[in-house]
This record gives C-alpha cells, structure tokens and sequence, in this order.
C-alpha cells in the first residue's frame, strides 16, 4: 500500500486524521479497511474510538489520557507494520434483494434513463461486486462502490420524505441501503429483508469498509416488514 | 431495589453518560452528556464515577418522586429546585451540592435562569438502565438506549444501581457543604448572572479552514454570532454573517465541537449526537476546554469565537484536569 504518501492532520484536539488520499476508489477503500483494523487492533493507549471514511482514518483520542504528538509517532509506527503484512481479501457478503415494484419503485425510471430494460439494471446490479466505502450518514448505512458505470444516474431532483428500512438505493457511482426509514434523495431500485444494523448485535453494522458485497435477486416482492437476520 | 418516579418529564429530560465510544465504525453516534464536565462533577459531588448515567434536563426541568431516599446533586445550568417533603413541607435546594432527599419527598427542579441550557443531575449509586454499545445513554434519533430509547415521561419508574448510605436523620432535606472551583464549570470566568461577560469561544483551524474566502475567515472571528432555537443535541446552529463555504467533495469525519459550513453560509456547532461524517467544510474546532460553554448557550445567546493554538489548547485541558483531580481527592465523603 501506498502508506508513503499518507499524511496525519489533527481535527481539533481530540482526533487525528490519517489520510491516504484525496479520490474514491476501491483501492483506497482497502487500505484504509487495513489500516483500520490495524489501528483498532493496536489498541493504543488513549484512544477511545476509530472511524474510517473513503479516504481517512480517524483516531479519536481522550485528550486526558494521549499526547497528540507521541500518538502521531505511534499510529505512524503501527502503519509501518501494515505495509509488510499481505493484504487480506475482504469477506464477500450476499445481501438478497426484492428489485422493482414497490420495493424498488424507481427501477422502471432508472431503466429508462439510461436506455436499458430493467432485467438488464438488475444484471448489472448483481453481477458486479460492491466494495463498502464507508458506513455513515446514519447507523449501518453502507456507501457502495463498483457500480458500473452504464448504470451511473445523477440524484433525485426531489428527495423523498420517506424511504422504507432496507431499500437499496443508487445514484452517481454509488449503492447504498438505507438501515431505517429516513428521508433520501437516492433512486430506489430494490429492498433487502436484511437488517443492516442492530445495537444489540456485535458489531452493530451488517457491513463495515472494506467488505464485498454481491446483491442476489429474489423473486416475488416481500411481504411488508419481512426481515431475516 | 430503589426507584426514581417521574411526575412531570420538563421539556426534554433523557438519561446520559459519557458516551458510547468504539462503534463509529459502524456509523454510531458517541452521544452522552452535551456538557460532560458538568456530568463528571455531578456525579463525583454524590460519590459516582464521573461517567454513572444520570439525567440530563433541558431548559426546563422534571418533578421527580422518591418513595426511598436519595442523595442527588444538580450541576450545570442553575435550576431553581426545592425538594417537597412528605408532611408538606417546602425546603430550596442550591446546585453544586450533594442534597439528601428524604423518603417520599418529591425534587421539584424549575426553569432555568439565562444563562444556562441544561442542568446534570446525579443519584448517588447511578442510574440503572442496560449497557448497550458501551454506553448507557438516550439516543433519540436512533431510538435506543437510556430509557426505552427515549426521553422521560410522566409514569416512568427510574431504576437506581446501588444506592448510599442515608445520613443519621434520614427524614429531613440534608445539604452538605462543598465548593466547586469556577474552573470546573461551564463559567470559569464568572456567571453571566453576576454581571461577567464571557470570553470568546476558543477554536482550534478546521481541515477546511484555508479553502475558505478570506473575508470568511475574517468574518468567523469578527462576528458575534447568536444561537437559534432550532440547536439541539446534535448541534448548537447559529445566525450572523453568511461565511461563504467552499464545495466538499465527499464527507469526512466529524466530532463533537466540529463547525461544520453548510451552503446557507450559517455555521453549525456539532455536540454529542453528531452523525459520525459530515459532508460540509469544517471551518473549525472548538477546544475540548470550551465544550461546556458551547452546551450551556441557551438559543438567544450571543456567542463569539477566537483562535488558539494546539499546545496552548492542550496545556488548558490539562490544567482543568488537575484542578479536578485535587477537587476529587477531597470528596471522599459519600464514598
């Protein structure tokens, strides 16, 4: 891995930010899977908690208990041992997916939008694997990436107030899958029965960065509120 | 097993720790107290580690029922409270004091004054509600944790861990004697209510400081900017002069005190239920020592910030840090 061009950058006095680019790429997303959990494993002294985006890691620190100086030096020195290490391919999670209909109400459009039929959007959904970029905007919500790129739509001109728990949603050159109802802005091509997060479960989020994920069409709609753990 | 009955809930009183740490990951929210020193010295005035869970009440507070007694202390913005004892009588209880509320006596805890915006109270033993996520705190977006994943209600029957031993006479209100240091609250400067005009908010450069125009980045210290009523635990929003926002590409991490720029031009101020990645430019950070300024600033107040450097920053926290260390070692009392 490139850990030669990574560069650290507080965020005010309580976080440190490793940065391993400024782009989106699947590349980038596996470093920083690896180097997440390297961090994690590493366990420095301090350090109460880490979260990763498409391009960073972030350390969040007790500012009490860490000198944000000789934690630099140590996230440093716990990256050195990372780059030796073989990369370790990321587990491939099957996510089934009701597509079209009122689980999927904007297939037909996105179909339409790019020229294609909708059996044709749900063959290139499923037949492609997805690397998890990055978990955020609300807990368990994955942000997707190797959509091709035949099915890169811009956003809804209108969000939606409401879109169902489990809808699996695209737009430019992402999937996501929305963990509970919330409003979004992100066409809706199907619905997992899969709950992608609960707090009672370790972790708590079905996907974390850096895993696979395979989209697996299901037939029939599902029925409402169906769930499967 | 000892309880706490809810007679009235106030505006918004939920059950609060110091957060849940180590599932950002997972997209969790640290939540936990907004002003955590104010949680911290709570709980050690009754004996508690600093992170028990106890209540946080906002702007206006609960009526809270004791069938057992129990030592409490409030902390944070001043409620006017009095506990009413069972034969009636009406005793006024200060803040910053470990207070014993006899049994069958009700707490009473009123608006605030001012210059406050919520006020930790502490049962001395902790409050009992499941550990979930590491934290024992309310998250109210997400619906979990805390009470039934929710804020208090009139009804509600408060579990407490391990209550302390009464004092000799345990039928009347008792009022034990301490001194907080200004140090170790919100005002360190003096209470607004005195007549003390506070400092600006100090802030440490955002990621994004230098993509901003000039005249923004003038106007961030030049402005005396003014909380809206629509602040809330995810964030303390202000109005003053637009800052002028560059574009942002993809979201990055964000922690509490983050001042996070949306296209409005208004800044944001993140607290404890931020979501753990934002998609606006972090113009700023406010300084970890600040932090309980930011969570006590009722909307209306006037807020201002000023630079600070990192060792400078540092240095502060640290000297707060020891100041509650000596103030600690004296507590052993209810212990």
């Amino acid at each position: 891995m490139a850990s030669s061009l990574l560069t650290i950058e507080p965020l005010g006095d309580a976080c440190l930010v490793v940065r391993f680019g400024t782009g989106i790429d699947a590349v980038t997303s596996r470093a920083v899977a690896a180097a997440t959990a390297a961090l994690t494993a590493a366990a420095l002294p301090g350090v109460v908690d880490i979260a990763a985006t498409f391009n960073t890691v972030a350390v969040v620190f007790d500012p009490h208990r860490a000198d944000p100086r000789d934690l630099s030096g140590a996230i440093l020195a716990g990256l050195q041992n990372l780059k030796s290490s073989a990369p370790t391919p990321g587990t491939i999670i099957e996510i089934p997916v009701a597509y079209g209909g009122d689980d999927g109400p904007d297939l037909a459009a996105v179909a339409a939008h790019i020229g294609l039929d909708s059996e044709a959007v749900v063959r290139l959904h499923t037949t492609t694997d997805h690397v998890v970029g990055m978990i955020g905007f609300a807990p368990g919500f994955p942000y997707l990436l190797g959509l091709p790129a035949a099915l890169e739509v811009p956003r809804r001109a209108t969000p939606r107030t409401s879109v169902p728990a489990g809808s699996v949603a695209i737009a430019e050159h992402q999937t996501g899958i929305y963990p509970r109802t919330s409003p979004g802005g992100w066409h809706v091509i199907g619905r997992t029965p899969r709950a992608m997060f609960d707090p009672r479960r370790d972790p708590p989020a079905l996907l974390r960065a850096g895993d696979l994920v395979r989209f697996v069409p299901v037939t029939g709609p599902l029925r409402s509120g169906e769930r499967i753990r | 097993m000892t309880t706490i009955e809810v007679a009235a809930p106030g505006m918004l009183t939920t059950i609060q720790d110091l957060g849940r740490h180590g599932s950002r990951s997972s997209g969790v929210s640290p939540g936990g107290a907004v002003d955590t020193l104010s949680h911290r010295v709570a709980n050690l005035l009754v004996g508690n580690p600093a992170d028990a869970a106890a209540l946080e009440i906002t702007l206006l507070g609960p009526r809270l029922v004791f069938p057992t007694g129990a030592w409490v202390a409030m902390t944070g913005a001043a409620v006017g409270a009095v506990v009413v004892t069972a034969d009636g009588r009406t005793t006024p209880v200060p803040a910053w004091h470990p207070i014993w509320v006899p049994d069958g006596a009700t707490l009473i805890c009123g608006s605030f004054a001012l210059h406050g915006c919520r006020s930790s109270l502490a049962v001395a033993g902790g409050l009992d509600v499941p550990l979930l996520l590491g934290g024992r705190g309310t998250d109210l977006r997400s619906g979990y944790g805390g009470y039934q994943g929710r804020a208090l209600r009139a009804g509600d029957q408060i579990p407490v861990a391990s209550p302390r031993k009464p004092p000799a006479d345990r039928h009347h209100v008792v009022v034990l004697p301490r001194t907080v240091p200004p140090e170790l609250t919100p005002w360190p400067t003096g209470s607004p209510a005195d007549g003390a005009v506070p400092p600006p908010i100090r802030v440490l450069r955002g990621p994004e400081f230098d993509a901003f125009p000039t005249a923004s980045r003038e106007a961030l210290f030049n402005t005396t900017f003014v909380v809206t009523p629509d602040s809330d635990r995810s964030g303390c929003r202000l109005s003053g002069k637009a800052l002028a926002p560059p574009t942002m590409s993809l979201s990055e991490v964000v922690v509490a005190g983050t001042i996070q720029v949306p296209p409005s031009g208004q800044p944001i101020v993140l607290a404890a239920d931020h979501p753990v990645t934002g998609g606006y430019p972090r113009i700023a950070v406010v300084a970890s020592i600040d932090l309980p300024r930011i969570a006590q600033a009722p909307p209306g107040a006037p807020l201002s910030f000023i630079e600070i450097g990192h060792d400078e920053a540092q240095q502060k926290l640290r000297e707060r840090e020891r100041t509650l260390r000596i103030f600690t070692l004296g507590l052993e009392y209810l212990r």
